[in-house]
């Protein structure tokens, strides 16, 4: 089974790493940096603040890795570092809610769609990320890793140290309100 | 509330690179919310997709190897330390220190005493004695008569030069306790470093 392959993979990886293996610490980096930074600017949309903040919580995991044993947390834990290292530093700069612009969706499209297909696409995501910028910032926390980090619900609880069920209700939650925020703007929905 | 109900709570994908795309939504979300997931859904997608900037991992790795190094090398200043000393060694020292203090103290006392008190010459005491062996009766002088004789006596003036060298024989330990605990202030004090010096010889 693919996934039991992977884990298997990591555990793997992740012990040769702690032996030292500096290839085996480039090929973790290689395969969940680009990930975590993805979130990191997501939330943040800010390239070198979420550059700054990946490197940090690989410089915190390296350090404590040595003595790591690989039970299926290791992402959650991952996640977890560098969404706290962003609470904290967004919190330092005093910044909470930041407006989604054209350049975060205006900038990724490849030219298979039409114009007014893309300019479409632009404004929906606009709309939609924008609203979510007016949650509570676990509900933000919550739709980010899912649809960002494509995390399964359980792995969201692991990064947020939450139970699943709690996990689920917010999620649950977050969807009715950000209709509600939505349901001013015609045609979104 | 069900909380199972709102999510399939997918198990597994925690392995690399979770290729499965984003867990279906469980029951319980009508057909808005599944639609307005479909939307978060696509157009975080733009997110997903952000490239890294160029030569990211290899920074990444590198600060990281830096940071493991940093972790693993022992601190610095713990190399100027000096090496710990078995606790007798150290109680052998302080008392030798104390004795060495107690004993300099003792002879700056006499030093002093003797330096301050000049002695111009061997201290005679004359006594003038009568060729007459005094009778028992003679011996017998009233209280008033011993008063009147005291006071004129000129004989004590020479004893009191020796007074001095009365005083520091009778010089206690606590007359010195206040040099002693100089001495061992500055032995514990780490800014004078005397304990160390002493002993780096």
């Amino acid at each position: 089974m693919a996934l039991e392959e992977d884990k298997a993979r990591l555990q793997a990886t992740l012990r040769r790493v702690a032996e030292g293996d500096e290839e085996a610490w480039r090929e973790i980096i290689e395969s969940y940096g680009p990930r975590v930074y993805a979130l990191l600017f997501s939330r943040c949309r800010n390239a070198e603040l979420a550059e700054e903040i990946t490197q940090s919580t690989f410089c915190t995991v390296v350090t404590k890795i040595e003595g790591y044993q690989e039970l299926g947390k290791f992402e959650p834990w991952l996640f977890r570092i560098a969404m706290n290292r962003l609470r904290d530093e967004m919190r330092r700069r005093g910044r909470h809610a930041i407006p989604v612009s054209h350049e975060v969706f205006g900038g990724g499209q490849t030219g298979d769609q039409p114009e007014g297909a893309q300019q479409e696409n632009r404004d929906l995501g606009e709309a939609l990320w924008g609203a979510i910028g007016e949650l509570a910032e676990a509900d933000q926390q919550i739709l980010h890793l899912r649809h960002v980090s494509e995390m399964s619900f359980k792995q969201i609880a692991g990064v947020l140290d939450q139970p699943l069920g709690t996990v689920l209700a917010r999620h649950f939650r977050a969807l009715k309100r950000l209709r509600e925020i939505l349901g001013d703007q015609d045609g979104l929905l | 509330m069900d909380n199972d109900t709102h999510g399939t709570s997918r198990e597994g994908n925690e392995g690399h690179l979770p290729s499965l795309g984003i867990e279906p939504l469980g029951e319980g979300y009508d057909d808005l919310d599944h639609q307005l997931d479909a939307h978060l859904s696509s157009t975080s997608q733009e997110f997903r997709s952000t490239p890294v900037p160029e030569g990211f991992v290899d920074r990444v790795f590198n600060a990281s190897m830096d940071a493991r190094d940093e972790a693993e090398a022992p601190l610095s200043f713990t190399q100027g330390l000096p090496r710990q000393r078995p606790v007798a060694l150290k109680l052998a020292a302080l008392a030798a220190c104390l004795g060495m203090a107690v004993t300099a103290a003792m002879w700056l006392a006499d030093g002093r005493s003797t330096r301050t008190v000049p002695v111009p010459g061997p201290v005679v005491v004359e006594l003038e004695t009568s060729d007459m062996t005094p009778n028992a009766d003679a011996m017998n002088f009233s209280s008033e008569a011993e008063w009147a004789m005291l006071a004129s006596s000129r004989e004590h003036q020479q004893l009191e030069r020796l007074s001095s060298l009365v005083v520091t024989r009778d010089m206690g330990f606590g007359d010195v306790t206040g040099d002693l605990v100089s001495v061992i202030d500055a032995i514990h004090d780490p800014g004078m470093q005397t304990f160390d010096l002493e002993w780096q010889r």
